[in-house]
This record gives structure tokens, sequence and C-alpha cells, in this order.
């Protein structure tokens, strides 16, 4: 099972005089269980992409297909793929409206007419997952949460439904460093443990790195890269002219590169770069 | 210079008084860069809006010396000495278009039209605006809008310019461009700079941190020292820089490895082993 | 279409022409003494004067057809529904008629006036408003108050608070547009079902709207008082105010087109 976009391109305004082409030829795979990444300068596409993803908007051209299910406007065909793909946006907080975190976590749950134990169950077994106590939290308003908290309510209150593919459009904007990688962290424990698809949109190439397998790159609507991480940082001059940066990771070796320096690391992400910098360091036999 | 003695803010709220800030003493000089990090609601942005002069202190005070030798000191006025950019653009740009925008504090100065005129041009010219002076802020990018808002600061002239997260809304390019403009505008016209971030890049161009946790004032000291004590950094619940991770790795087979903060630095100093 | 960009009257069109660049305050004064015009005249040679003005301020300003099209779509249903009304529910001479439905002449005479009327009201604010800054406009409003500030009315400060509004409205429906596909993502059914339930679909945008609104409001007050705003201190003001010959040009076309309105409709 998986996503999969076919030749899509999308025109805001179409045949207006502000129409503006924001999608050019998107040709996409996404499998399931996957931790993808999708990354690009301001006004690539991202958040138009994924807006396709849950048929919130409909292709000009081309096919959305959400396993085996071609996205269009009808009713049937809609319920079931939002049934199926959860978007986080960006700044999910500015979306809360209920008077408890309890009601607002439960609020996709009720729209998709789960019974009232498994609102309950879906809801605890959501908070647990981003780290808050059930017992503390759910009868507390959403509204007077630190930052953090919210955001972690925010995206309890997609993944309580249980959704096969998580889509979050930059999570961890405005977060503090500590809860950037927690929130994270979070994710890929969940993923790992229920195979949920989670697909990050993100600014940030060091979180990138870190956690997303795969990368799907867009430059001005149209796919400049899809494929392994690992391989898009490796192509600088690729990096540069889709107006992104290289984690912190990737620069770190290449300086040790550079000046040609008797260490040696892998281009990797920062865990397995420091795994490779130890090995390194006890191959010069250091003192 | 702006001096910070003693400051205090609490906060009058349905459940009681809420202490912000407590006994917080800085001195930011003239013309250089500090930066203010901490977790969420640690009181970066109450501590931010007190030296701009928007918020008073419960006690102590916030002042700006005019003169070291007499210690004339007057109150901070916002906007005309310290100039606030914040996280969110869009709350910001107050007029229907950018080149309005910037005129907005002008007017509230109530300079002459020939001067505002000047001004005005100036502003746009400096950060490149001038394709988008006639543009209504919904029309610009995200990047463009922050850009605008920090002209309409400048314009004003104030001895010290102050960012509340104010990049933490762009990309990867526009966030360097916007921080390139700030230090060029440090380093051409001595403006003072206070960069309230929870990222690292921007921390390392300060010469100074201000670690906040918890309202209280945790450190203030350069980068260095604020990373090279794990006792500072654990609780301003900062996240190290790769580069020192990899150089305290480093450090358990030659302890003498200096702590490196930028991967240039640590590949420099890797060069250096025997 | 996005709800933010389907908005047209009120609308700036940026541009160079002399429509563009002549005085807001004169464009104002022009657009009120055109719609008084357009009320006055009774007579369907009456229009001809003001007609033939719009069209030439259209033309001139070179702003594209297509704009001033659209500026008429949200006020289609108006327009429709008064014209049916007149031409079915007038007394007069019956022209037409199927059943008890029937067409009379003098309804139809009236349904295209009021065609004639709102079309031409409309056509002449989008002109003001296309042609002329937000903040040009609010300025000229602000002028135009200003003889009623010795009776205390806060003319500066209700031109300001205008501004802002405008500054606001399509970032405010950009938002909207964010908030219901947020909640439309999560599953919510806005506008489907029965009418309590439709009302209950809109808690969930409406509450985070109004706390955005809020919260933009707070943010708005601390960055105009960063920027020295005070409320009821003087301010100067950037836009010069300076009257040209093309300024005079038009107030007279205006002035002697609609006083030719009312002169003919009273003596002739
Ligand atoms: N409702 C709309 N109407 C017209 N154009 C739009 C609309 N929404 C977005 N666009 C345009 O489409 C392009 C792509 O926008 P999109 O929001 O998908 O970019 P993004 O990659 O998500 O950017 P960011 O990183 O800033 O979030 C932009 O140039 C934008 O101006
Ligand atoms: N007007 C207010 N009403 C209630 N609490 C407030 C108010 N202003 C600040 N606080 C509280 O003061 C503390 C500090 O807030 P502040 O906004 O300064 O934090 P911050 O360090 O800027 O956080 P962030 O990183 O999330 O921006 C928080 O606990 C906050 O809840
Ligand atoms: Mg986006
Ligand atoms: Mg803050």
């Amino acid at each position: 099972m998986s996503i999969d976009l076919k030749n899509v391109d999308y025109v805001y305004d179409s045949g207006e005089p502000f129409e503006y082409f924001a999608l050019r030829g998107i040709s996409l795979h996404i499998d399931e269980g996957a931790f993808v990444g999708v990354v690009g300068r301001t006004g690539s596409g991202k958040s138009t992409l994924v807006e396709h993803l849950n048929g919130l908007l409909f292709p000009t051209r081309g096919d959305v297909v959400v396993d085996d299910e071609i996205i269009s406007n009808d009713r049937k065909v809609l319920a079931k793929v939002r049934r199926r793909v959860g978007i986080v946006f960006q700044y999910p907080e500015d979306q809360f409206f209920a008077e408890t975190i309890f009601e607002e976590v439960a609020f996709g749950c009720r729209n998709y007419g789960f019974s009232k134990e498994q609102v309950d169950e879906s809801v605890h077994r959501a908070m647990k997952t981003v780290g808050l106590d059930p017992d503390h939290f759910l009868s507390l308003s959403p509204f007077q949460l630190s930052g953090g908290e919210q955001r972690r309510v925010a995206i309890a209150s997609i993944i309580a439904v249980g959704q096969k593919y998580i889509v979050l459009d930059e999570p961890t904007a405005g977060l503090d460093s500590g809860s950037k990688l927690a929130v994270l962290a979070e994710l890929e424990t969940l993923r790992q443990a229920t195979h949920v698809t989670v697909i990050l949109v993100s600014h940030n190439m060091d979180e990138v790195a870190e956690f997303c397998k795969q990368v799907i790159v867009l430059d001005d609507g149209a796919v400049a890269f899809q494929g392994p991480t690992d391989t898009f940082f490796s192509d600088v001059t690729l990096v540069e002219r889709t107006g992104l940066e290289l984690p912190e990771s990737y620069r770190l070796s290449r300086a040790l590169k550079a000046c040609g320096s008797a260490l040696t690391v892998n281009e990797a992400s920062t865990e397995r770069m420091l795994e490779s910098l130890k090995l390194s360091v006890s191959d010069l036999g250091g003192a | 210079m702006i001096r910070l003695d003693k400051v205090s803010y609490q906060i009058e709220t349905s459940a009681g008084a809420v202490q912000v800030l407590r006994d917080i003493d800085l001195e930011l000089p003239d013309g250089s860069i500090s930066a203010i990090v901490g977790p969420n609601g640690s009181g970066k942005t109450t501590l931010a809006r007190l030296v701009s002069g928007l918020l008073r202190p419960t006690s102590g005070n916030v002042q700006l010396l005019l003169d070291a030798e007499t210690h004339t000191v007057t109150d901070v006025r916002p906007g005309v000495d310290v100039g606030l950019v914040f996280q969110n653009p869009d709350n910001q740009l107050v007029a229907t278009t950018v080149e309005d925008d910037i005129a907005f504090g002008l007017e509230n100065l109530q300079l002459s039209h020939g001067e505002m005129v000047q001004r005005v041009e100036d502003v746009l010219r400096l950060l490149g605006l001038q394709p988008f002076r006639d543009y209504p802020p919904h029309r610009l990018s995200g990047g463009q809008k922050q850009k605008v808002a920090i002209a309409g600061v400048l314009a004003m002239k104030p001895s010290f310019l102050i960012l509340d997260e104010a990049t933490s809304l762009l990309d990867p390019t526009n966030r360097r461009e916007v921080m390139q403009t700030v230090l060029r505008l440090n380093h051409e016209l001595g403006i003072g700079v206070v960069i309230v971030t929870h990222l690292l890049d921007e921390v390392l161009v300060a010469s100074r941190v201000c670690v906040l946790a918890d309202g209280v004032l945790a450190a203030w000291d350069s980068p260095r020292a604020v990373f090279s004590n794990p006792a500072i950094v654990k609780r301003g619940e900062l996240v190290l820089p790769l580069s020192a991770r990899a150089s305290f790795l480093l450090q358990e087979h030659w302890t003498d490895f200096p702590l490196c903060l930028t991967p240039e630095e640590f590949a420099r100093a890797t060069c250096q082993l025997t | 279409m996005a709800l933010s960009r389907s908005f047209v009257l009120g609308q700036h069109y940026p541009g160079t022409s002399i429509v563009h660049r002549s005085g807001a305050l004169v464009k104002l004064v022009s657009t009120i003494t055109l719609m008084i015009g357009v009320f006055v005249a009774t007579k369907t040679a009456q229009y001809v004067p003001i007609v033939v003005l719009l069209v030439a301020g259209i033309l001139v300003s070179r702003i594209p057809l297509r704009f001033f099209a659209r500026g008429l779509k949200p006020i289609l249903f108006l327009i429709v529904l008064t014209v049916v009304v007149q031409m079915f529910f007038t007394p007069g001479k019956i022209i037409w008629q199927v059943g008890f439905v029937h067409i009379t002449r003098e309804g139809l005479v009236l349904a295209g006036f009021i065609l004639c009327r709102l079309v031409l009201l409309t056509l002449v604010s989008v002109l003001l408003t296309a042609s002329t800054s937000p903040i040009e406009l609010t300025d000229a409003v602000s002028d135009l108050l200003k003889p009623l500030s010795h009776i205390g009315v806060p003319s500066a400060e209700i031109a300001l608070v205008m501004s802002i509004a405008m500054r606001f409205v399509p970032t405010i429906l950009e938002e909207t547009e964010r908030i219901i596909r947020a909640q439309v993502s999560r599953g919510a059914r806005i506008g489907e079902g029965s009418l309590v339930m439709r009302m209950k679909s809109l808690i969930p945008i409406l509450i985070p709207l109004f706390v955005s609104s809020f919260r933009r409001a707070d943010d708005l007050a601390v960055a105009m008082e960063a920027r020295g705003f005070r409320v009821g201190d003087p301010r100067t003001r950037y836009h010069a105010r300076h009257f040209q010959s093309i300024d005079v040009f038009i107030l007279l076309g205006t002035a002697a087109a609609v006083s030719g309105v009312i002169l003919w409709r009273l003596f002739l």
C-alpha cells in the first residue's frame, strides 16, 4: 500500500489574472511505513502538495492515489481518504476550540463515529504517545498549556484517529530545542510500534537528516529530488541549487575532509556520524 | 548602553501573582550582539519587552546609560531607542503597503515630510525592498514580510534592535538573509543587537548569551563558556552544537582538545592533533 | 477559488494611470457626487453623462475589465433579486402573462433602472477603491471628516482604524480558510446535515478564529506601541496632499455632469 502522485499539476486561480502554477508534473511514490521528509524553499509548493494528500485540493491535472483509491470530489472517496490520511498543519494549536483537552483530542474520533469506549481508549493512547500524562492533562483547558504542550496536544488530536498516513507541516516550528527532538522522537517511536507512515515537512535540515530516511525535494513546484536522504545531502550542488543547506553533521564531515584532517567520518546524520567519529578516533589510536 | 538592575516582573492572573522574571542584572553595551536563550515559557519574550521599554518592571530598573562618566540615565523609549521585531510578521505590519508601513513609525515620531521620504527611501534601499514598495503585505512571502517589519523598525534609527524569534517562520535561505542583514547593520551602523532564539547558529553570532531558566538568569557569558558548562546547559535545556559533542568525544582521548562550536573550528583543531 | 482573492470591492489594483495618480480626496468626492447623480437621474438620457464619465475613467485607468466584472459578482444575487421583484410585482400595463405571473411595462422599465443603478454604483466604487491605495483612501476620509473633529469626532483615529481593518481583511480571510482546512482534516463536516448540525459545525471554526483575532490584536497593539504609537498623540502624515491640474479636471468634469443631470431633472 502506498501514496502515489501521477503527473500532478496544480494551478491556483486557474484562468484568472493572478493564475499561479504551484505544482508542475509531480510524480511521487511514498511507501507505507516510511518516514519521509518534504523539503524546499518558501513557496516551493510543500503545503500545496500536502493539501492534495487528503483531498483538500484536487489536482488541476494528474492523479493522487491513496492505496488504490483515486482522490476525487466524491463524498465517499473523500471520507475514505481522510480516514486514512491525517494532517497536522502549521501551528496546529491555532485550531483549538474545546473546553478540555479531552474534548480537543476526541474531536477527530467523534467525527469518524468512534464508540464511547473507542474514543476513550484512543485519546488515552494518543496522549501517552506524545508524552503527556492523561490523568493530569485531560481535564485541563488546552489554552492554558505551554507552547510545547499545546503542540503535543494538537499532534495527539490527529494521531488519536489512528490514520495510516500522518502528515506534519513544520511540527517543530517555535519549539525549544529539547521539545523539538522529543516530538520527533515520539513520532518515530509511534511509527516503529504501529507502522504508520510519517510525512514530515520541514525547514530544519538537521531534523530531516536525523529522522527521515527518504526525502522529497521540491523546487519551484517540481520534484528536484526523491530518494534516500543521505544521497541528497551528499550532492552539495543540488542542495544549494534548491535553496537548502547542509545539516551540521554533513558540514562537519566535509570540513574535516576539506582541511585534510587525519580523522575521517561518514557523511551521515548526527548519531551515525558520531559513531563513525568514534571509530576513526580509535583507529588513530588516540592516546 | 542598556542596563538592567535587579529587574523583576510579576503578573497578576486569576490564579494569583506569577513571578515571570526575578532579579535580572544585565548590561548591553552599545553596538554589541547578545543572545537570549531558554526553554519555552522561561521568560524570554517578557525580558525582550522589558528591555524595549514596552513593559515596566515590577521592581528594579531598565535604563539607558547616556554618559558613563556622569552616570546620566533615562528611560528606554520604545521605537526610538530600541526597536523590537517579533515572530509573526503578519501581526506587526500595520499599513496596507510596504512603503506606508515603513513610514508608520516615522509618523509617530512626527517627522517632517521630507525627512520621512528620505528615511523610507534609505531603508528600502538598505534592505533591497524597492521592488516591493507598493505591495500589500499579504502578497509578500514570509521572509519579505519579516524584512519589512525590520525595515519599519530601522527607519526609526534605534540604537538597539531586538529580534524575538524573528526568523523562526522562515526557510534557511531567508533566515540566513535576514541574519546577514542584521549583522551588516550591526557592523555598518553600529546598532546593538539582541537575538532571542532557539537556533544554535543565531546563538553563536552573539558575543554574550543570556540563559534564562524559569525566569532566573542562569548564565550571562560567552557562548563558549555557556556550552562548556554542563550545569548551565542542563538548566537552560540547551542542545549542544554537534561540534561541541564531537569535541567532548575527542577530549576522552586527547584531554587538551579544545571545545569547538562550529564544524570549521572543529576541523581545524583536529588538524593540530598529533 | 480562494476566499481571500474573490473579494474585489475594496481591493487595490496598483497602476500608474492618471486615474491612479490623481488625488484620493478628489476621487472620493467625485465618487460621492456621481453616486448622488445616479440616484437623482430618472430618465435614460440623464444617465448618459454619468456613463460617459465612468467609461472614460475605466478606460483611462487601464484596469482590466475582468476586474470590474468580478466586482459585480458578489452583488449579482442582489441585482437579480431586485430586478425580478420589480419585473413581476409592479402594477401597470401587462405585456406578458402566464397564469397569474405577469410582467408589466412599468415593471420592466423600473427593473431596467434599478439594474442600471446598482451596476453603476458598484462600478463607480470599484473604480475608486481599485485606483486608490487604501492608505490614500483613508487619508481622504480623514480629510473629509476633518471639519467634524471640531465637535469631537476623532477623524484621524477613524482613518487609522479603517486602514488597519483593510490591511487585515485578506489576512483574516486566509486564516479562516486555514482553520476550515484543518478542521476538515480532522473529519469535521462543515455545512452538512440539519440546521442545528450546521450551526454546531461552525463552532470549531469560529472559536479558533476568535482566539486568533484576539491574539493578533494583542500582538498588533504591542507592535504599534513598539513603533512609538500612542493613542491620541499627534502624528504627521507620510502622504503629502498635492492638488494637481488633473484633479481640477476630474472635479470639474463630475460637477458638470452631475449638475447637468440635476438641472435637467429640475427644469426640463
Ligand atoms: N490560496 C492561494 N492562492 C494563490 N496562490 C497561492 C495560494 N496558496 C499558495 N499560493 C502560492 O503557491 C506557491 C506555493 O505555496 P505553498 O504554500 O505550497 O509553499 P510552501 O512550500 O509550503 O512554502 P512555505 O515553506 O513558506 O510554507 C506560493 O508561491 C504561494 O504564493
Ligand atoms: N499576559 C500573560 N498572562 C499570563 N501569563 C503570562 C503572560 N505573559 C507571560 N506569561 C507567562 O510568563 C512566562 C514567560 O513567558 P514568555 O512569553 O516570556 O516566555 P518565552 O521564554 O518567550 O517562551 P517561548 O519560547 O515559548 O516564546 C510563561 O510561563 C507565560 O505563561
Ligand atoms: Mg507551507
Ligand atoms: Mg517568546
